[in-house]
Parts: C-alpha cells; structure tokens; sequence
C-alpha cells in the first residue's frame, strides 16, 4: 500500500514511520510532504491508499488539505496525528471526513488500533 | 481559561511517552542559575495566550535528539558548541509543539503551540522578566542515557 504522510516537521514524519514499523505495519510505500498545499498535489499525483497529516501546517493546514481532498471528490482514508485533541477538534475532524484522530504523543498501540481496519 | 501546571510526575509521564525513553523530572526548589533562553508559547483557540515552556541548551538539545531518534553524542557536540543549528531546533520546535498536551487534557479546550523562541533572539516580552512568572514551576528533568537538563513551566493566564 501507499501511504502519504504530511507533516511540517521532519522529526516528526521520521517518527512516525518509525512508529509505523513499531506497529507491524511494514512493506509500504510511504511519500511525505512538508505542508498541507504538498499533500495535495501528491494526492492527486500518486493516489496513496491511505493518508496521516498533522493539523498544523504551513501553507495548508491538515483540515483544509482534508477538506479539498473531499471537494475534489477523493475518498481516500484520511486520518490526523496532531496535538489537536481538543472536544471540538475532533468533532471538526469527524465532520470533515477524517477516519481517525491519533493525539502526540502517541505509542505504537495507537496506531493499531487506528489503523488496523486500513493496513492489518 | 485557568490552565492548571503539572506536577513533576505528570511531566516525568508526558516526557516518557513522547521520547518513548524513562524520563525523570525532579521539582526544584530554587531557579537554575543561568538563564533559560528557549521557550515556546502556547495559546486557546481565540489567541489568548495561556503558558510557555522554557528551557536550557542541554534540556532542548537532548530531548530534540531524542525524539527524532538521534544519538546523544550529537546532542552532546550541540551542548559543548553552545548552540542548536537549523536541524536540532526544528526537533526540539516539535517537543514543543507536542508539550502543548501538557497544559490539557484529551477533549478539553484547545491549546496550541503559537510560537518558538532559540537565541539569538530575545524571549518574548510576556516571558522577559523571570521573577514576574510567579505560577510557574522549575524541574530537573533526566532523559534515560541522554542526560539532564532545565525546564520551566509556566500558567499566563
């Protein structure tokens, strides 16, 4: 599978793909952008199966990545990793479309349980 | 909104799950004496700004290192040069941003990391003057086989 990983830091998408391999989920190809306006074109471009953004973003932010990816008419599977965990934050996110909301800090079981419908 | 700072078990607990490393944080009783000059603000979702993070050299160099994965040694080489180039202040940027769940709580009101601050540049003037910070907190805090630095936790609002 492909997934595309958005996020600002650099630290923090290394982390991720770390956590990605800590979590089983091994063999995939993964794609990262820097910002959300990033996101978008390899979305368009390259067609992941699956996407994690954070919600703070230069450019783009995740929800406005999420919610032209819908507008576009993508479906894809769409979930944050952000410190945005905040009642209202999830709510906007549920309604935007996003599948999951995993909180930073976050262990490798968070990412099972998230992600298990999409790559177990 | 009345953030609420943690106690020294909370921050050793918050620390441990993002540097997925023990972490220890001791309270201390008196300030370090060199001034921290590496902060991160943090505000609500209507921009009032709520608390701050600050830190020394060595806290911000080892725990940035840590969490991206990066040996000590070259947290170390940043500490005995004095300064974090682009690379370790983007690291510690994102504890920072992530020490923002420090001042809430999963479901709670919104808090986000609004800006950073690494000399050379000054602290913000909200944080400038230490002694006025009066609800904050010092500890000492030790990441497992990276070492210890300073962290200050402030309440701005």
């Amino acid at each position: 599978m492909k997934i595309l990983i958005a996020d600002d830091s650099r630290a923090m998408r290394q982390v991720i793909k770390f956590m990605l391999r800590e979590a089983g989920y091994t063999g995939h190809n993964i794609i990262e952008a820097a910002d959300g306006q990033e996101a978008l074109g390899l979305a368009a471009n390259e067609a992941p199966d699956l996407i994690i953004s954070d919600w703070n973003m230069p450019n783009m932010t995740g929800i406005e990545f999420l919610q032209k990816l819908r507008e576009g008419g993508a479906v894809t599977p769409f979930g944050f990793v952000t410190t945005e965990v905040s009642g209202e934050m999830r709510s906007i996110a549920k309604t935007a479309g996003a599948a999951f909301l995993i909180g930073k800090p976050f262990t490798a079981q968070d990412f099972q349980l998230a992600l298990d419908d999409y790559l177990g | 909104m009345n953030i609420q700072l943690p106690n020294a078990n909370e921050l050793s607990q918050a620390l441990t799950a993002l540097l997925r490393r023990e972490v220890e944080a001791t309270a201390l009783k008196t300030p370090p004496a060199k001034p921290l000059t590496i902060a991160g603000l943090y505000h609500d979702g209507n921009g009032q700004l709520l608390g701050a993070v600050m830190a020394d050299l060595p806290f911000a160099a080892r725990s940035g290192a840590c969490f991206s994965l990066i040996p000590a040694d070259v947290a170390q080489e940043s500490i005995e040069a004095g300064v974090l180039d682009e690379g370790m202040r983007e690291n510690f940027a994102e504890v920072l941003n992530v020490d923002s769940r420090l001042f809430t709580r999963t479901g709670g009101a919104r808090v986000a990391l609004k800006a950073t601050c690494f000399p050379p540049a000054a602290l913000p003037p909200e944080i400038a003057n230490p002694a006025a910070l009066t609800r904050s907190a010092h500890f000492e805090v030790n990441i497992d086989d990276y070492g210890s630095g300073i962290v200050r936790l402030c309440a701005l609002s």
